[in-house]
């Protein structure tokens, strides 16, 4: 025989629980899944560029092409550049294409010259050497080792993510709060079975216990929900995302690692609701002599 | 077993609705608890199973003063304590059944044995044949034996009752204290609060009498007037 429910299974206090967690789960998995896949690009770009130079003539400049084979045949007998490569204008307002647009623009733009320059990963380049070698074929060649953009993205990408662990923390707290609120409304529906079963001798604990396991129960179903609504809202942005195929955006993907993780949150939520329904009911029944 | 010692009590900041209340109860005795409505006896009771705690004096249960009883160790000796409370107190969500066991389960008795026991009970309070439907679907007098069922149901040493005869005719009230004499015998110590003094003038136990929250006395049935 099933053990009884020794507290009613009210459908009033307790029925907006679960869709309240479902939503909180929602949140907080998007908050988490845009942290992560910010974590994981950043990687990503970092790795990119870490190894890349671009060695600049600007286009007012004048340029011979003279100047520009010169400085390609100075990089390619540096120690540690793999290899140094001259893009064609074409190649250059393809690159721009993204930004600009590919209309009638970008030809009507004077491009700077561009050497798109490897460096072995293994040996590491004398940049300063590089640098003046450089100057003495044109002052006005620029190395751009990217440095400066990537620690502005850097800059960037942390900050939003401590932005987004503070959304999940304030998730977390909302949470909180509202289990505690449905789960003193619950105690006072019931208050006089719960001081039925304290006075026939029922440990604190084990009252706790009626409602922590019900909440359990209550939030694993509410992240279920919201977790489904997530898998679908990020497998929606990342079809939208594939169309973009922009150089920042292919970076953004989880990892399998960040996939458990979200699919852990419901768990998380579930354990939060029962442990604070746990410390409401405590907190209540030490009121009662 | 219950001893009260200078004993007053106080709800809120109203005034003592129990003072200087002196009284002991040895293990395996019989008492009637008597006095007018208002008079306290269901304040006094409270205060033996611990839903009441004196405002004054000293209330020493099962040789430990309860001021000095750690909150972790006060569910063991409620379990020791039946109380059939003067409303029942009946749980209109349980079976029949599950209100009876549920004292077994609290004090985490194994199922089998609880089946048996309480269907047995159950039985013998000619309730046999109900133990599924839901209290509320009951009579009063049929509650009232379903609340005396799970007062006794774990065998206390010590059973309170508020009022058991309240509900009930001069007939099933004679044969309710014949049941708790049966427990009394079994080696329970029973307290019956009542104001019938009719009925305990009938049976041959001492009483304590509260008048206006005061004790009179604990006479021995032979003086009760
Ligand atoms: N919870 C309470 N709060 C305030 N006063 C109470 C409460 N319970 C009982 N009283 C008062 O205490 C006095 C004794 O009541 P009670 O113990 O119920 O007496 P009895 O059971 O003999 O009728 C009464 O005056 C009653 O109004
Ligand atoms: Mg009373």
């Amino acid at each position: 025989m099933a053990r009884p429910d020794l507290i009613p299974d009210d459908e009033g206090a307790g029925r907006f629980l679960p869709w309240v967690v479902a939503v909180m789960v929602f949140f907080a998995a998007l908050a988490s899944a845009a942290g992560m896949s910010l974590q994981q690009a950043t990687g990503a770009w970092r790795q990119d560029l870490a190894n890349t130079l671009t060695v600049e003539l600007p286009a007012a400049g004048g340029a011979a092409p003279a100047k520009l084979a010169a400085a390609t045949k100075a990089l390619r007998e540096t120690a540690g550049v793999a290899s140094a490569d001259l893009l064609s204008q074409a190649e250059i307002a393809r690159l721009l294409q993204p930004w600009l647009g590919g209309g009638e623009l970008i030809g009507e733009l004077p491009l700077p010259h561009l050497i798109d320059v490897r460096l072995d990963p293994d040996q590491p380049a004398d940049l300063s050497l590089l640098a003046r070698r450089l100057a003495k074929i044109d002052p006005g060649l620029r190395i751009d080792d990217h440095q400066l953009w990537l620690g502005k993205l850097m800059r960037l990408s942390r900050s939003l993510q401590w932005i987004m662990l503070v959304c999940l923390v304030m998730i977390g707290f909302a949470t909180c709060a509202v289990v505690i609120f449905g789960t003193r409304a619950a105690f006072a529906a019931h208050q006089e079975v719960i001081e039925l079963l304290h006075l026939m001798g029922a440990r604190d604990g084990y009252i706790a216990g009626l409602f922590s396991w019900r909440a359990l129960a209550t939030g694993l179903r509410g992240g279920l929900i919201g977790l489904a609504v997530t898998a679908g809202a990020l497998f929606l942005l990342s079809r939208l995302a594939a169309d973009l195929e922009g150089p920042l955006f292919g970076n953004l993907s989880l990892s399998a690692l960040n996939l458990v993780s979200l699919a852990l949150l419901p768990v998380a939520a579930a354990l939060l609701t029962a442990l604070t329904a746990r410390g409401t009911v405590l907190r209540e029944l030490s009121r009662i002599p | 077993m219950v001893r009260f010692e200078n004993v007053g009590v106080r709800y809120g900041v109203g005034p003592e609705v129990l003072h200087d209340i002196t009284f002991h109860i040895s293990s395996a005795s019989f008492h009637f608890l008597t006095g007018a409505s208002g008079a306290g006896k269901s304040s006094l009771l409270k205060l033996m199973y611990l839903a009441l705690r004196p405002s004054r004096g000293a209330v020493t249960l099962f040789g430990k003063d309860v001021r000095n009883v750690a909150r972790a160790d006060l569910p063991a000796i409620r379990r020791r304590i039946g109380v059939v409370f003067q409303d029942f107190r009946l749980l209109d969500h349980l079976s029949v059944f599950d209100n009876v066991a549920l004292p077994l389960r609290l004090a985490g008795e194994e199922e089998r044995r609880i089946r048996n026991n309480v269907t047995e009970l159950l039985d013998w309070v000619g309730l046999g044949d109900r133990l599924d439907d839901s209290p509320s679907t009951l009579s009063g007098g049929e509650q009232q034996r379903i609340a005396i069922a799970r007062a006794v149901i774990s065998k206390p040493t010590l059973l309170l009752a508020d009022e058991p005869t309240g509900n009930v005719d001069d007939r099933i009230a004679h044969r309710l204290l014949r049941l708790f004499e049966e427990l009394h015998r079994a080696g329970t110590a029973v307290v019956v609060a009542t104001h019938n003094d009719a009925l305990v003038k009938r049976f041959p136990h001492p009483a304590l009498a509260l008048d206006d929250g005061g004790l009179r006395s604990a006479e021995p049935p032979a003086m009760a007037g």
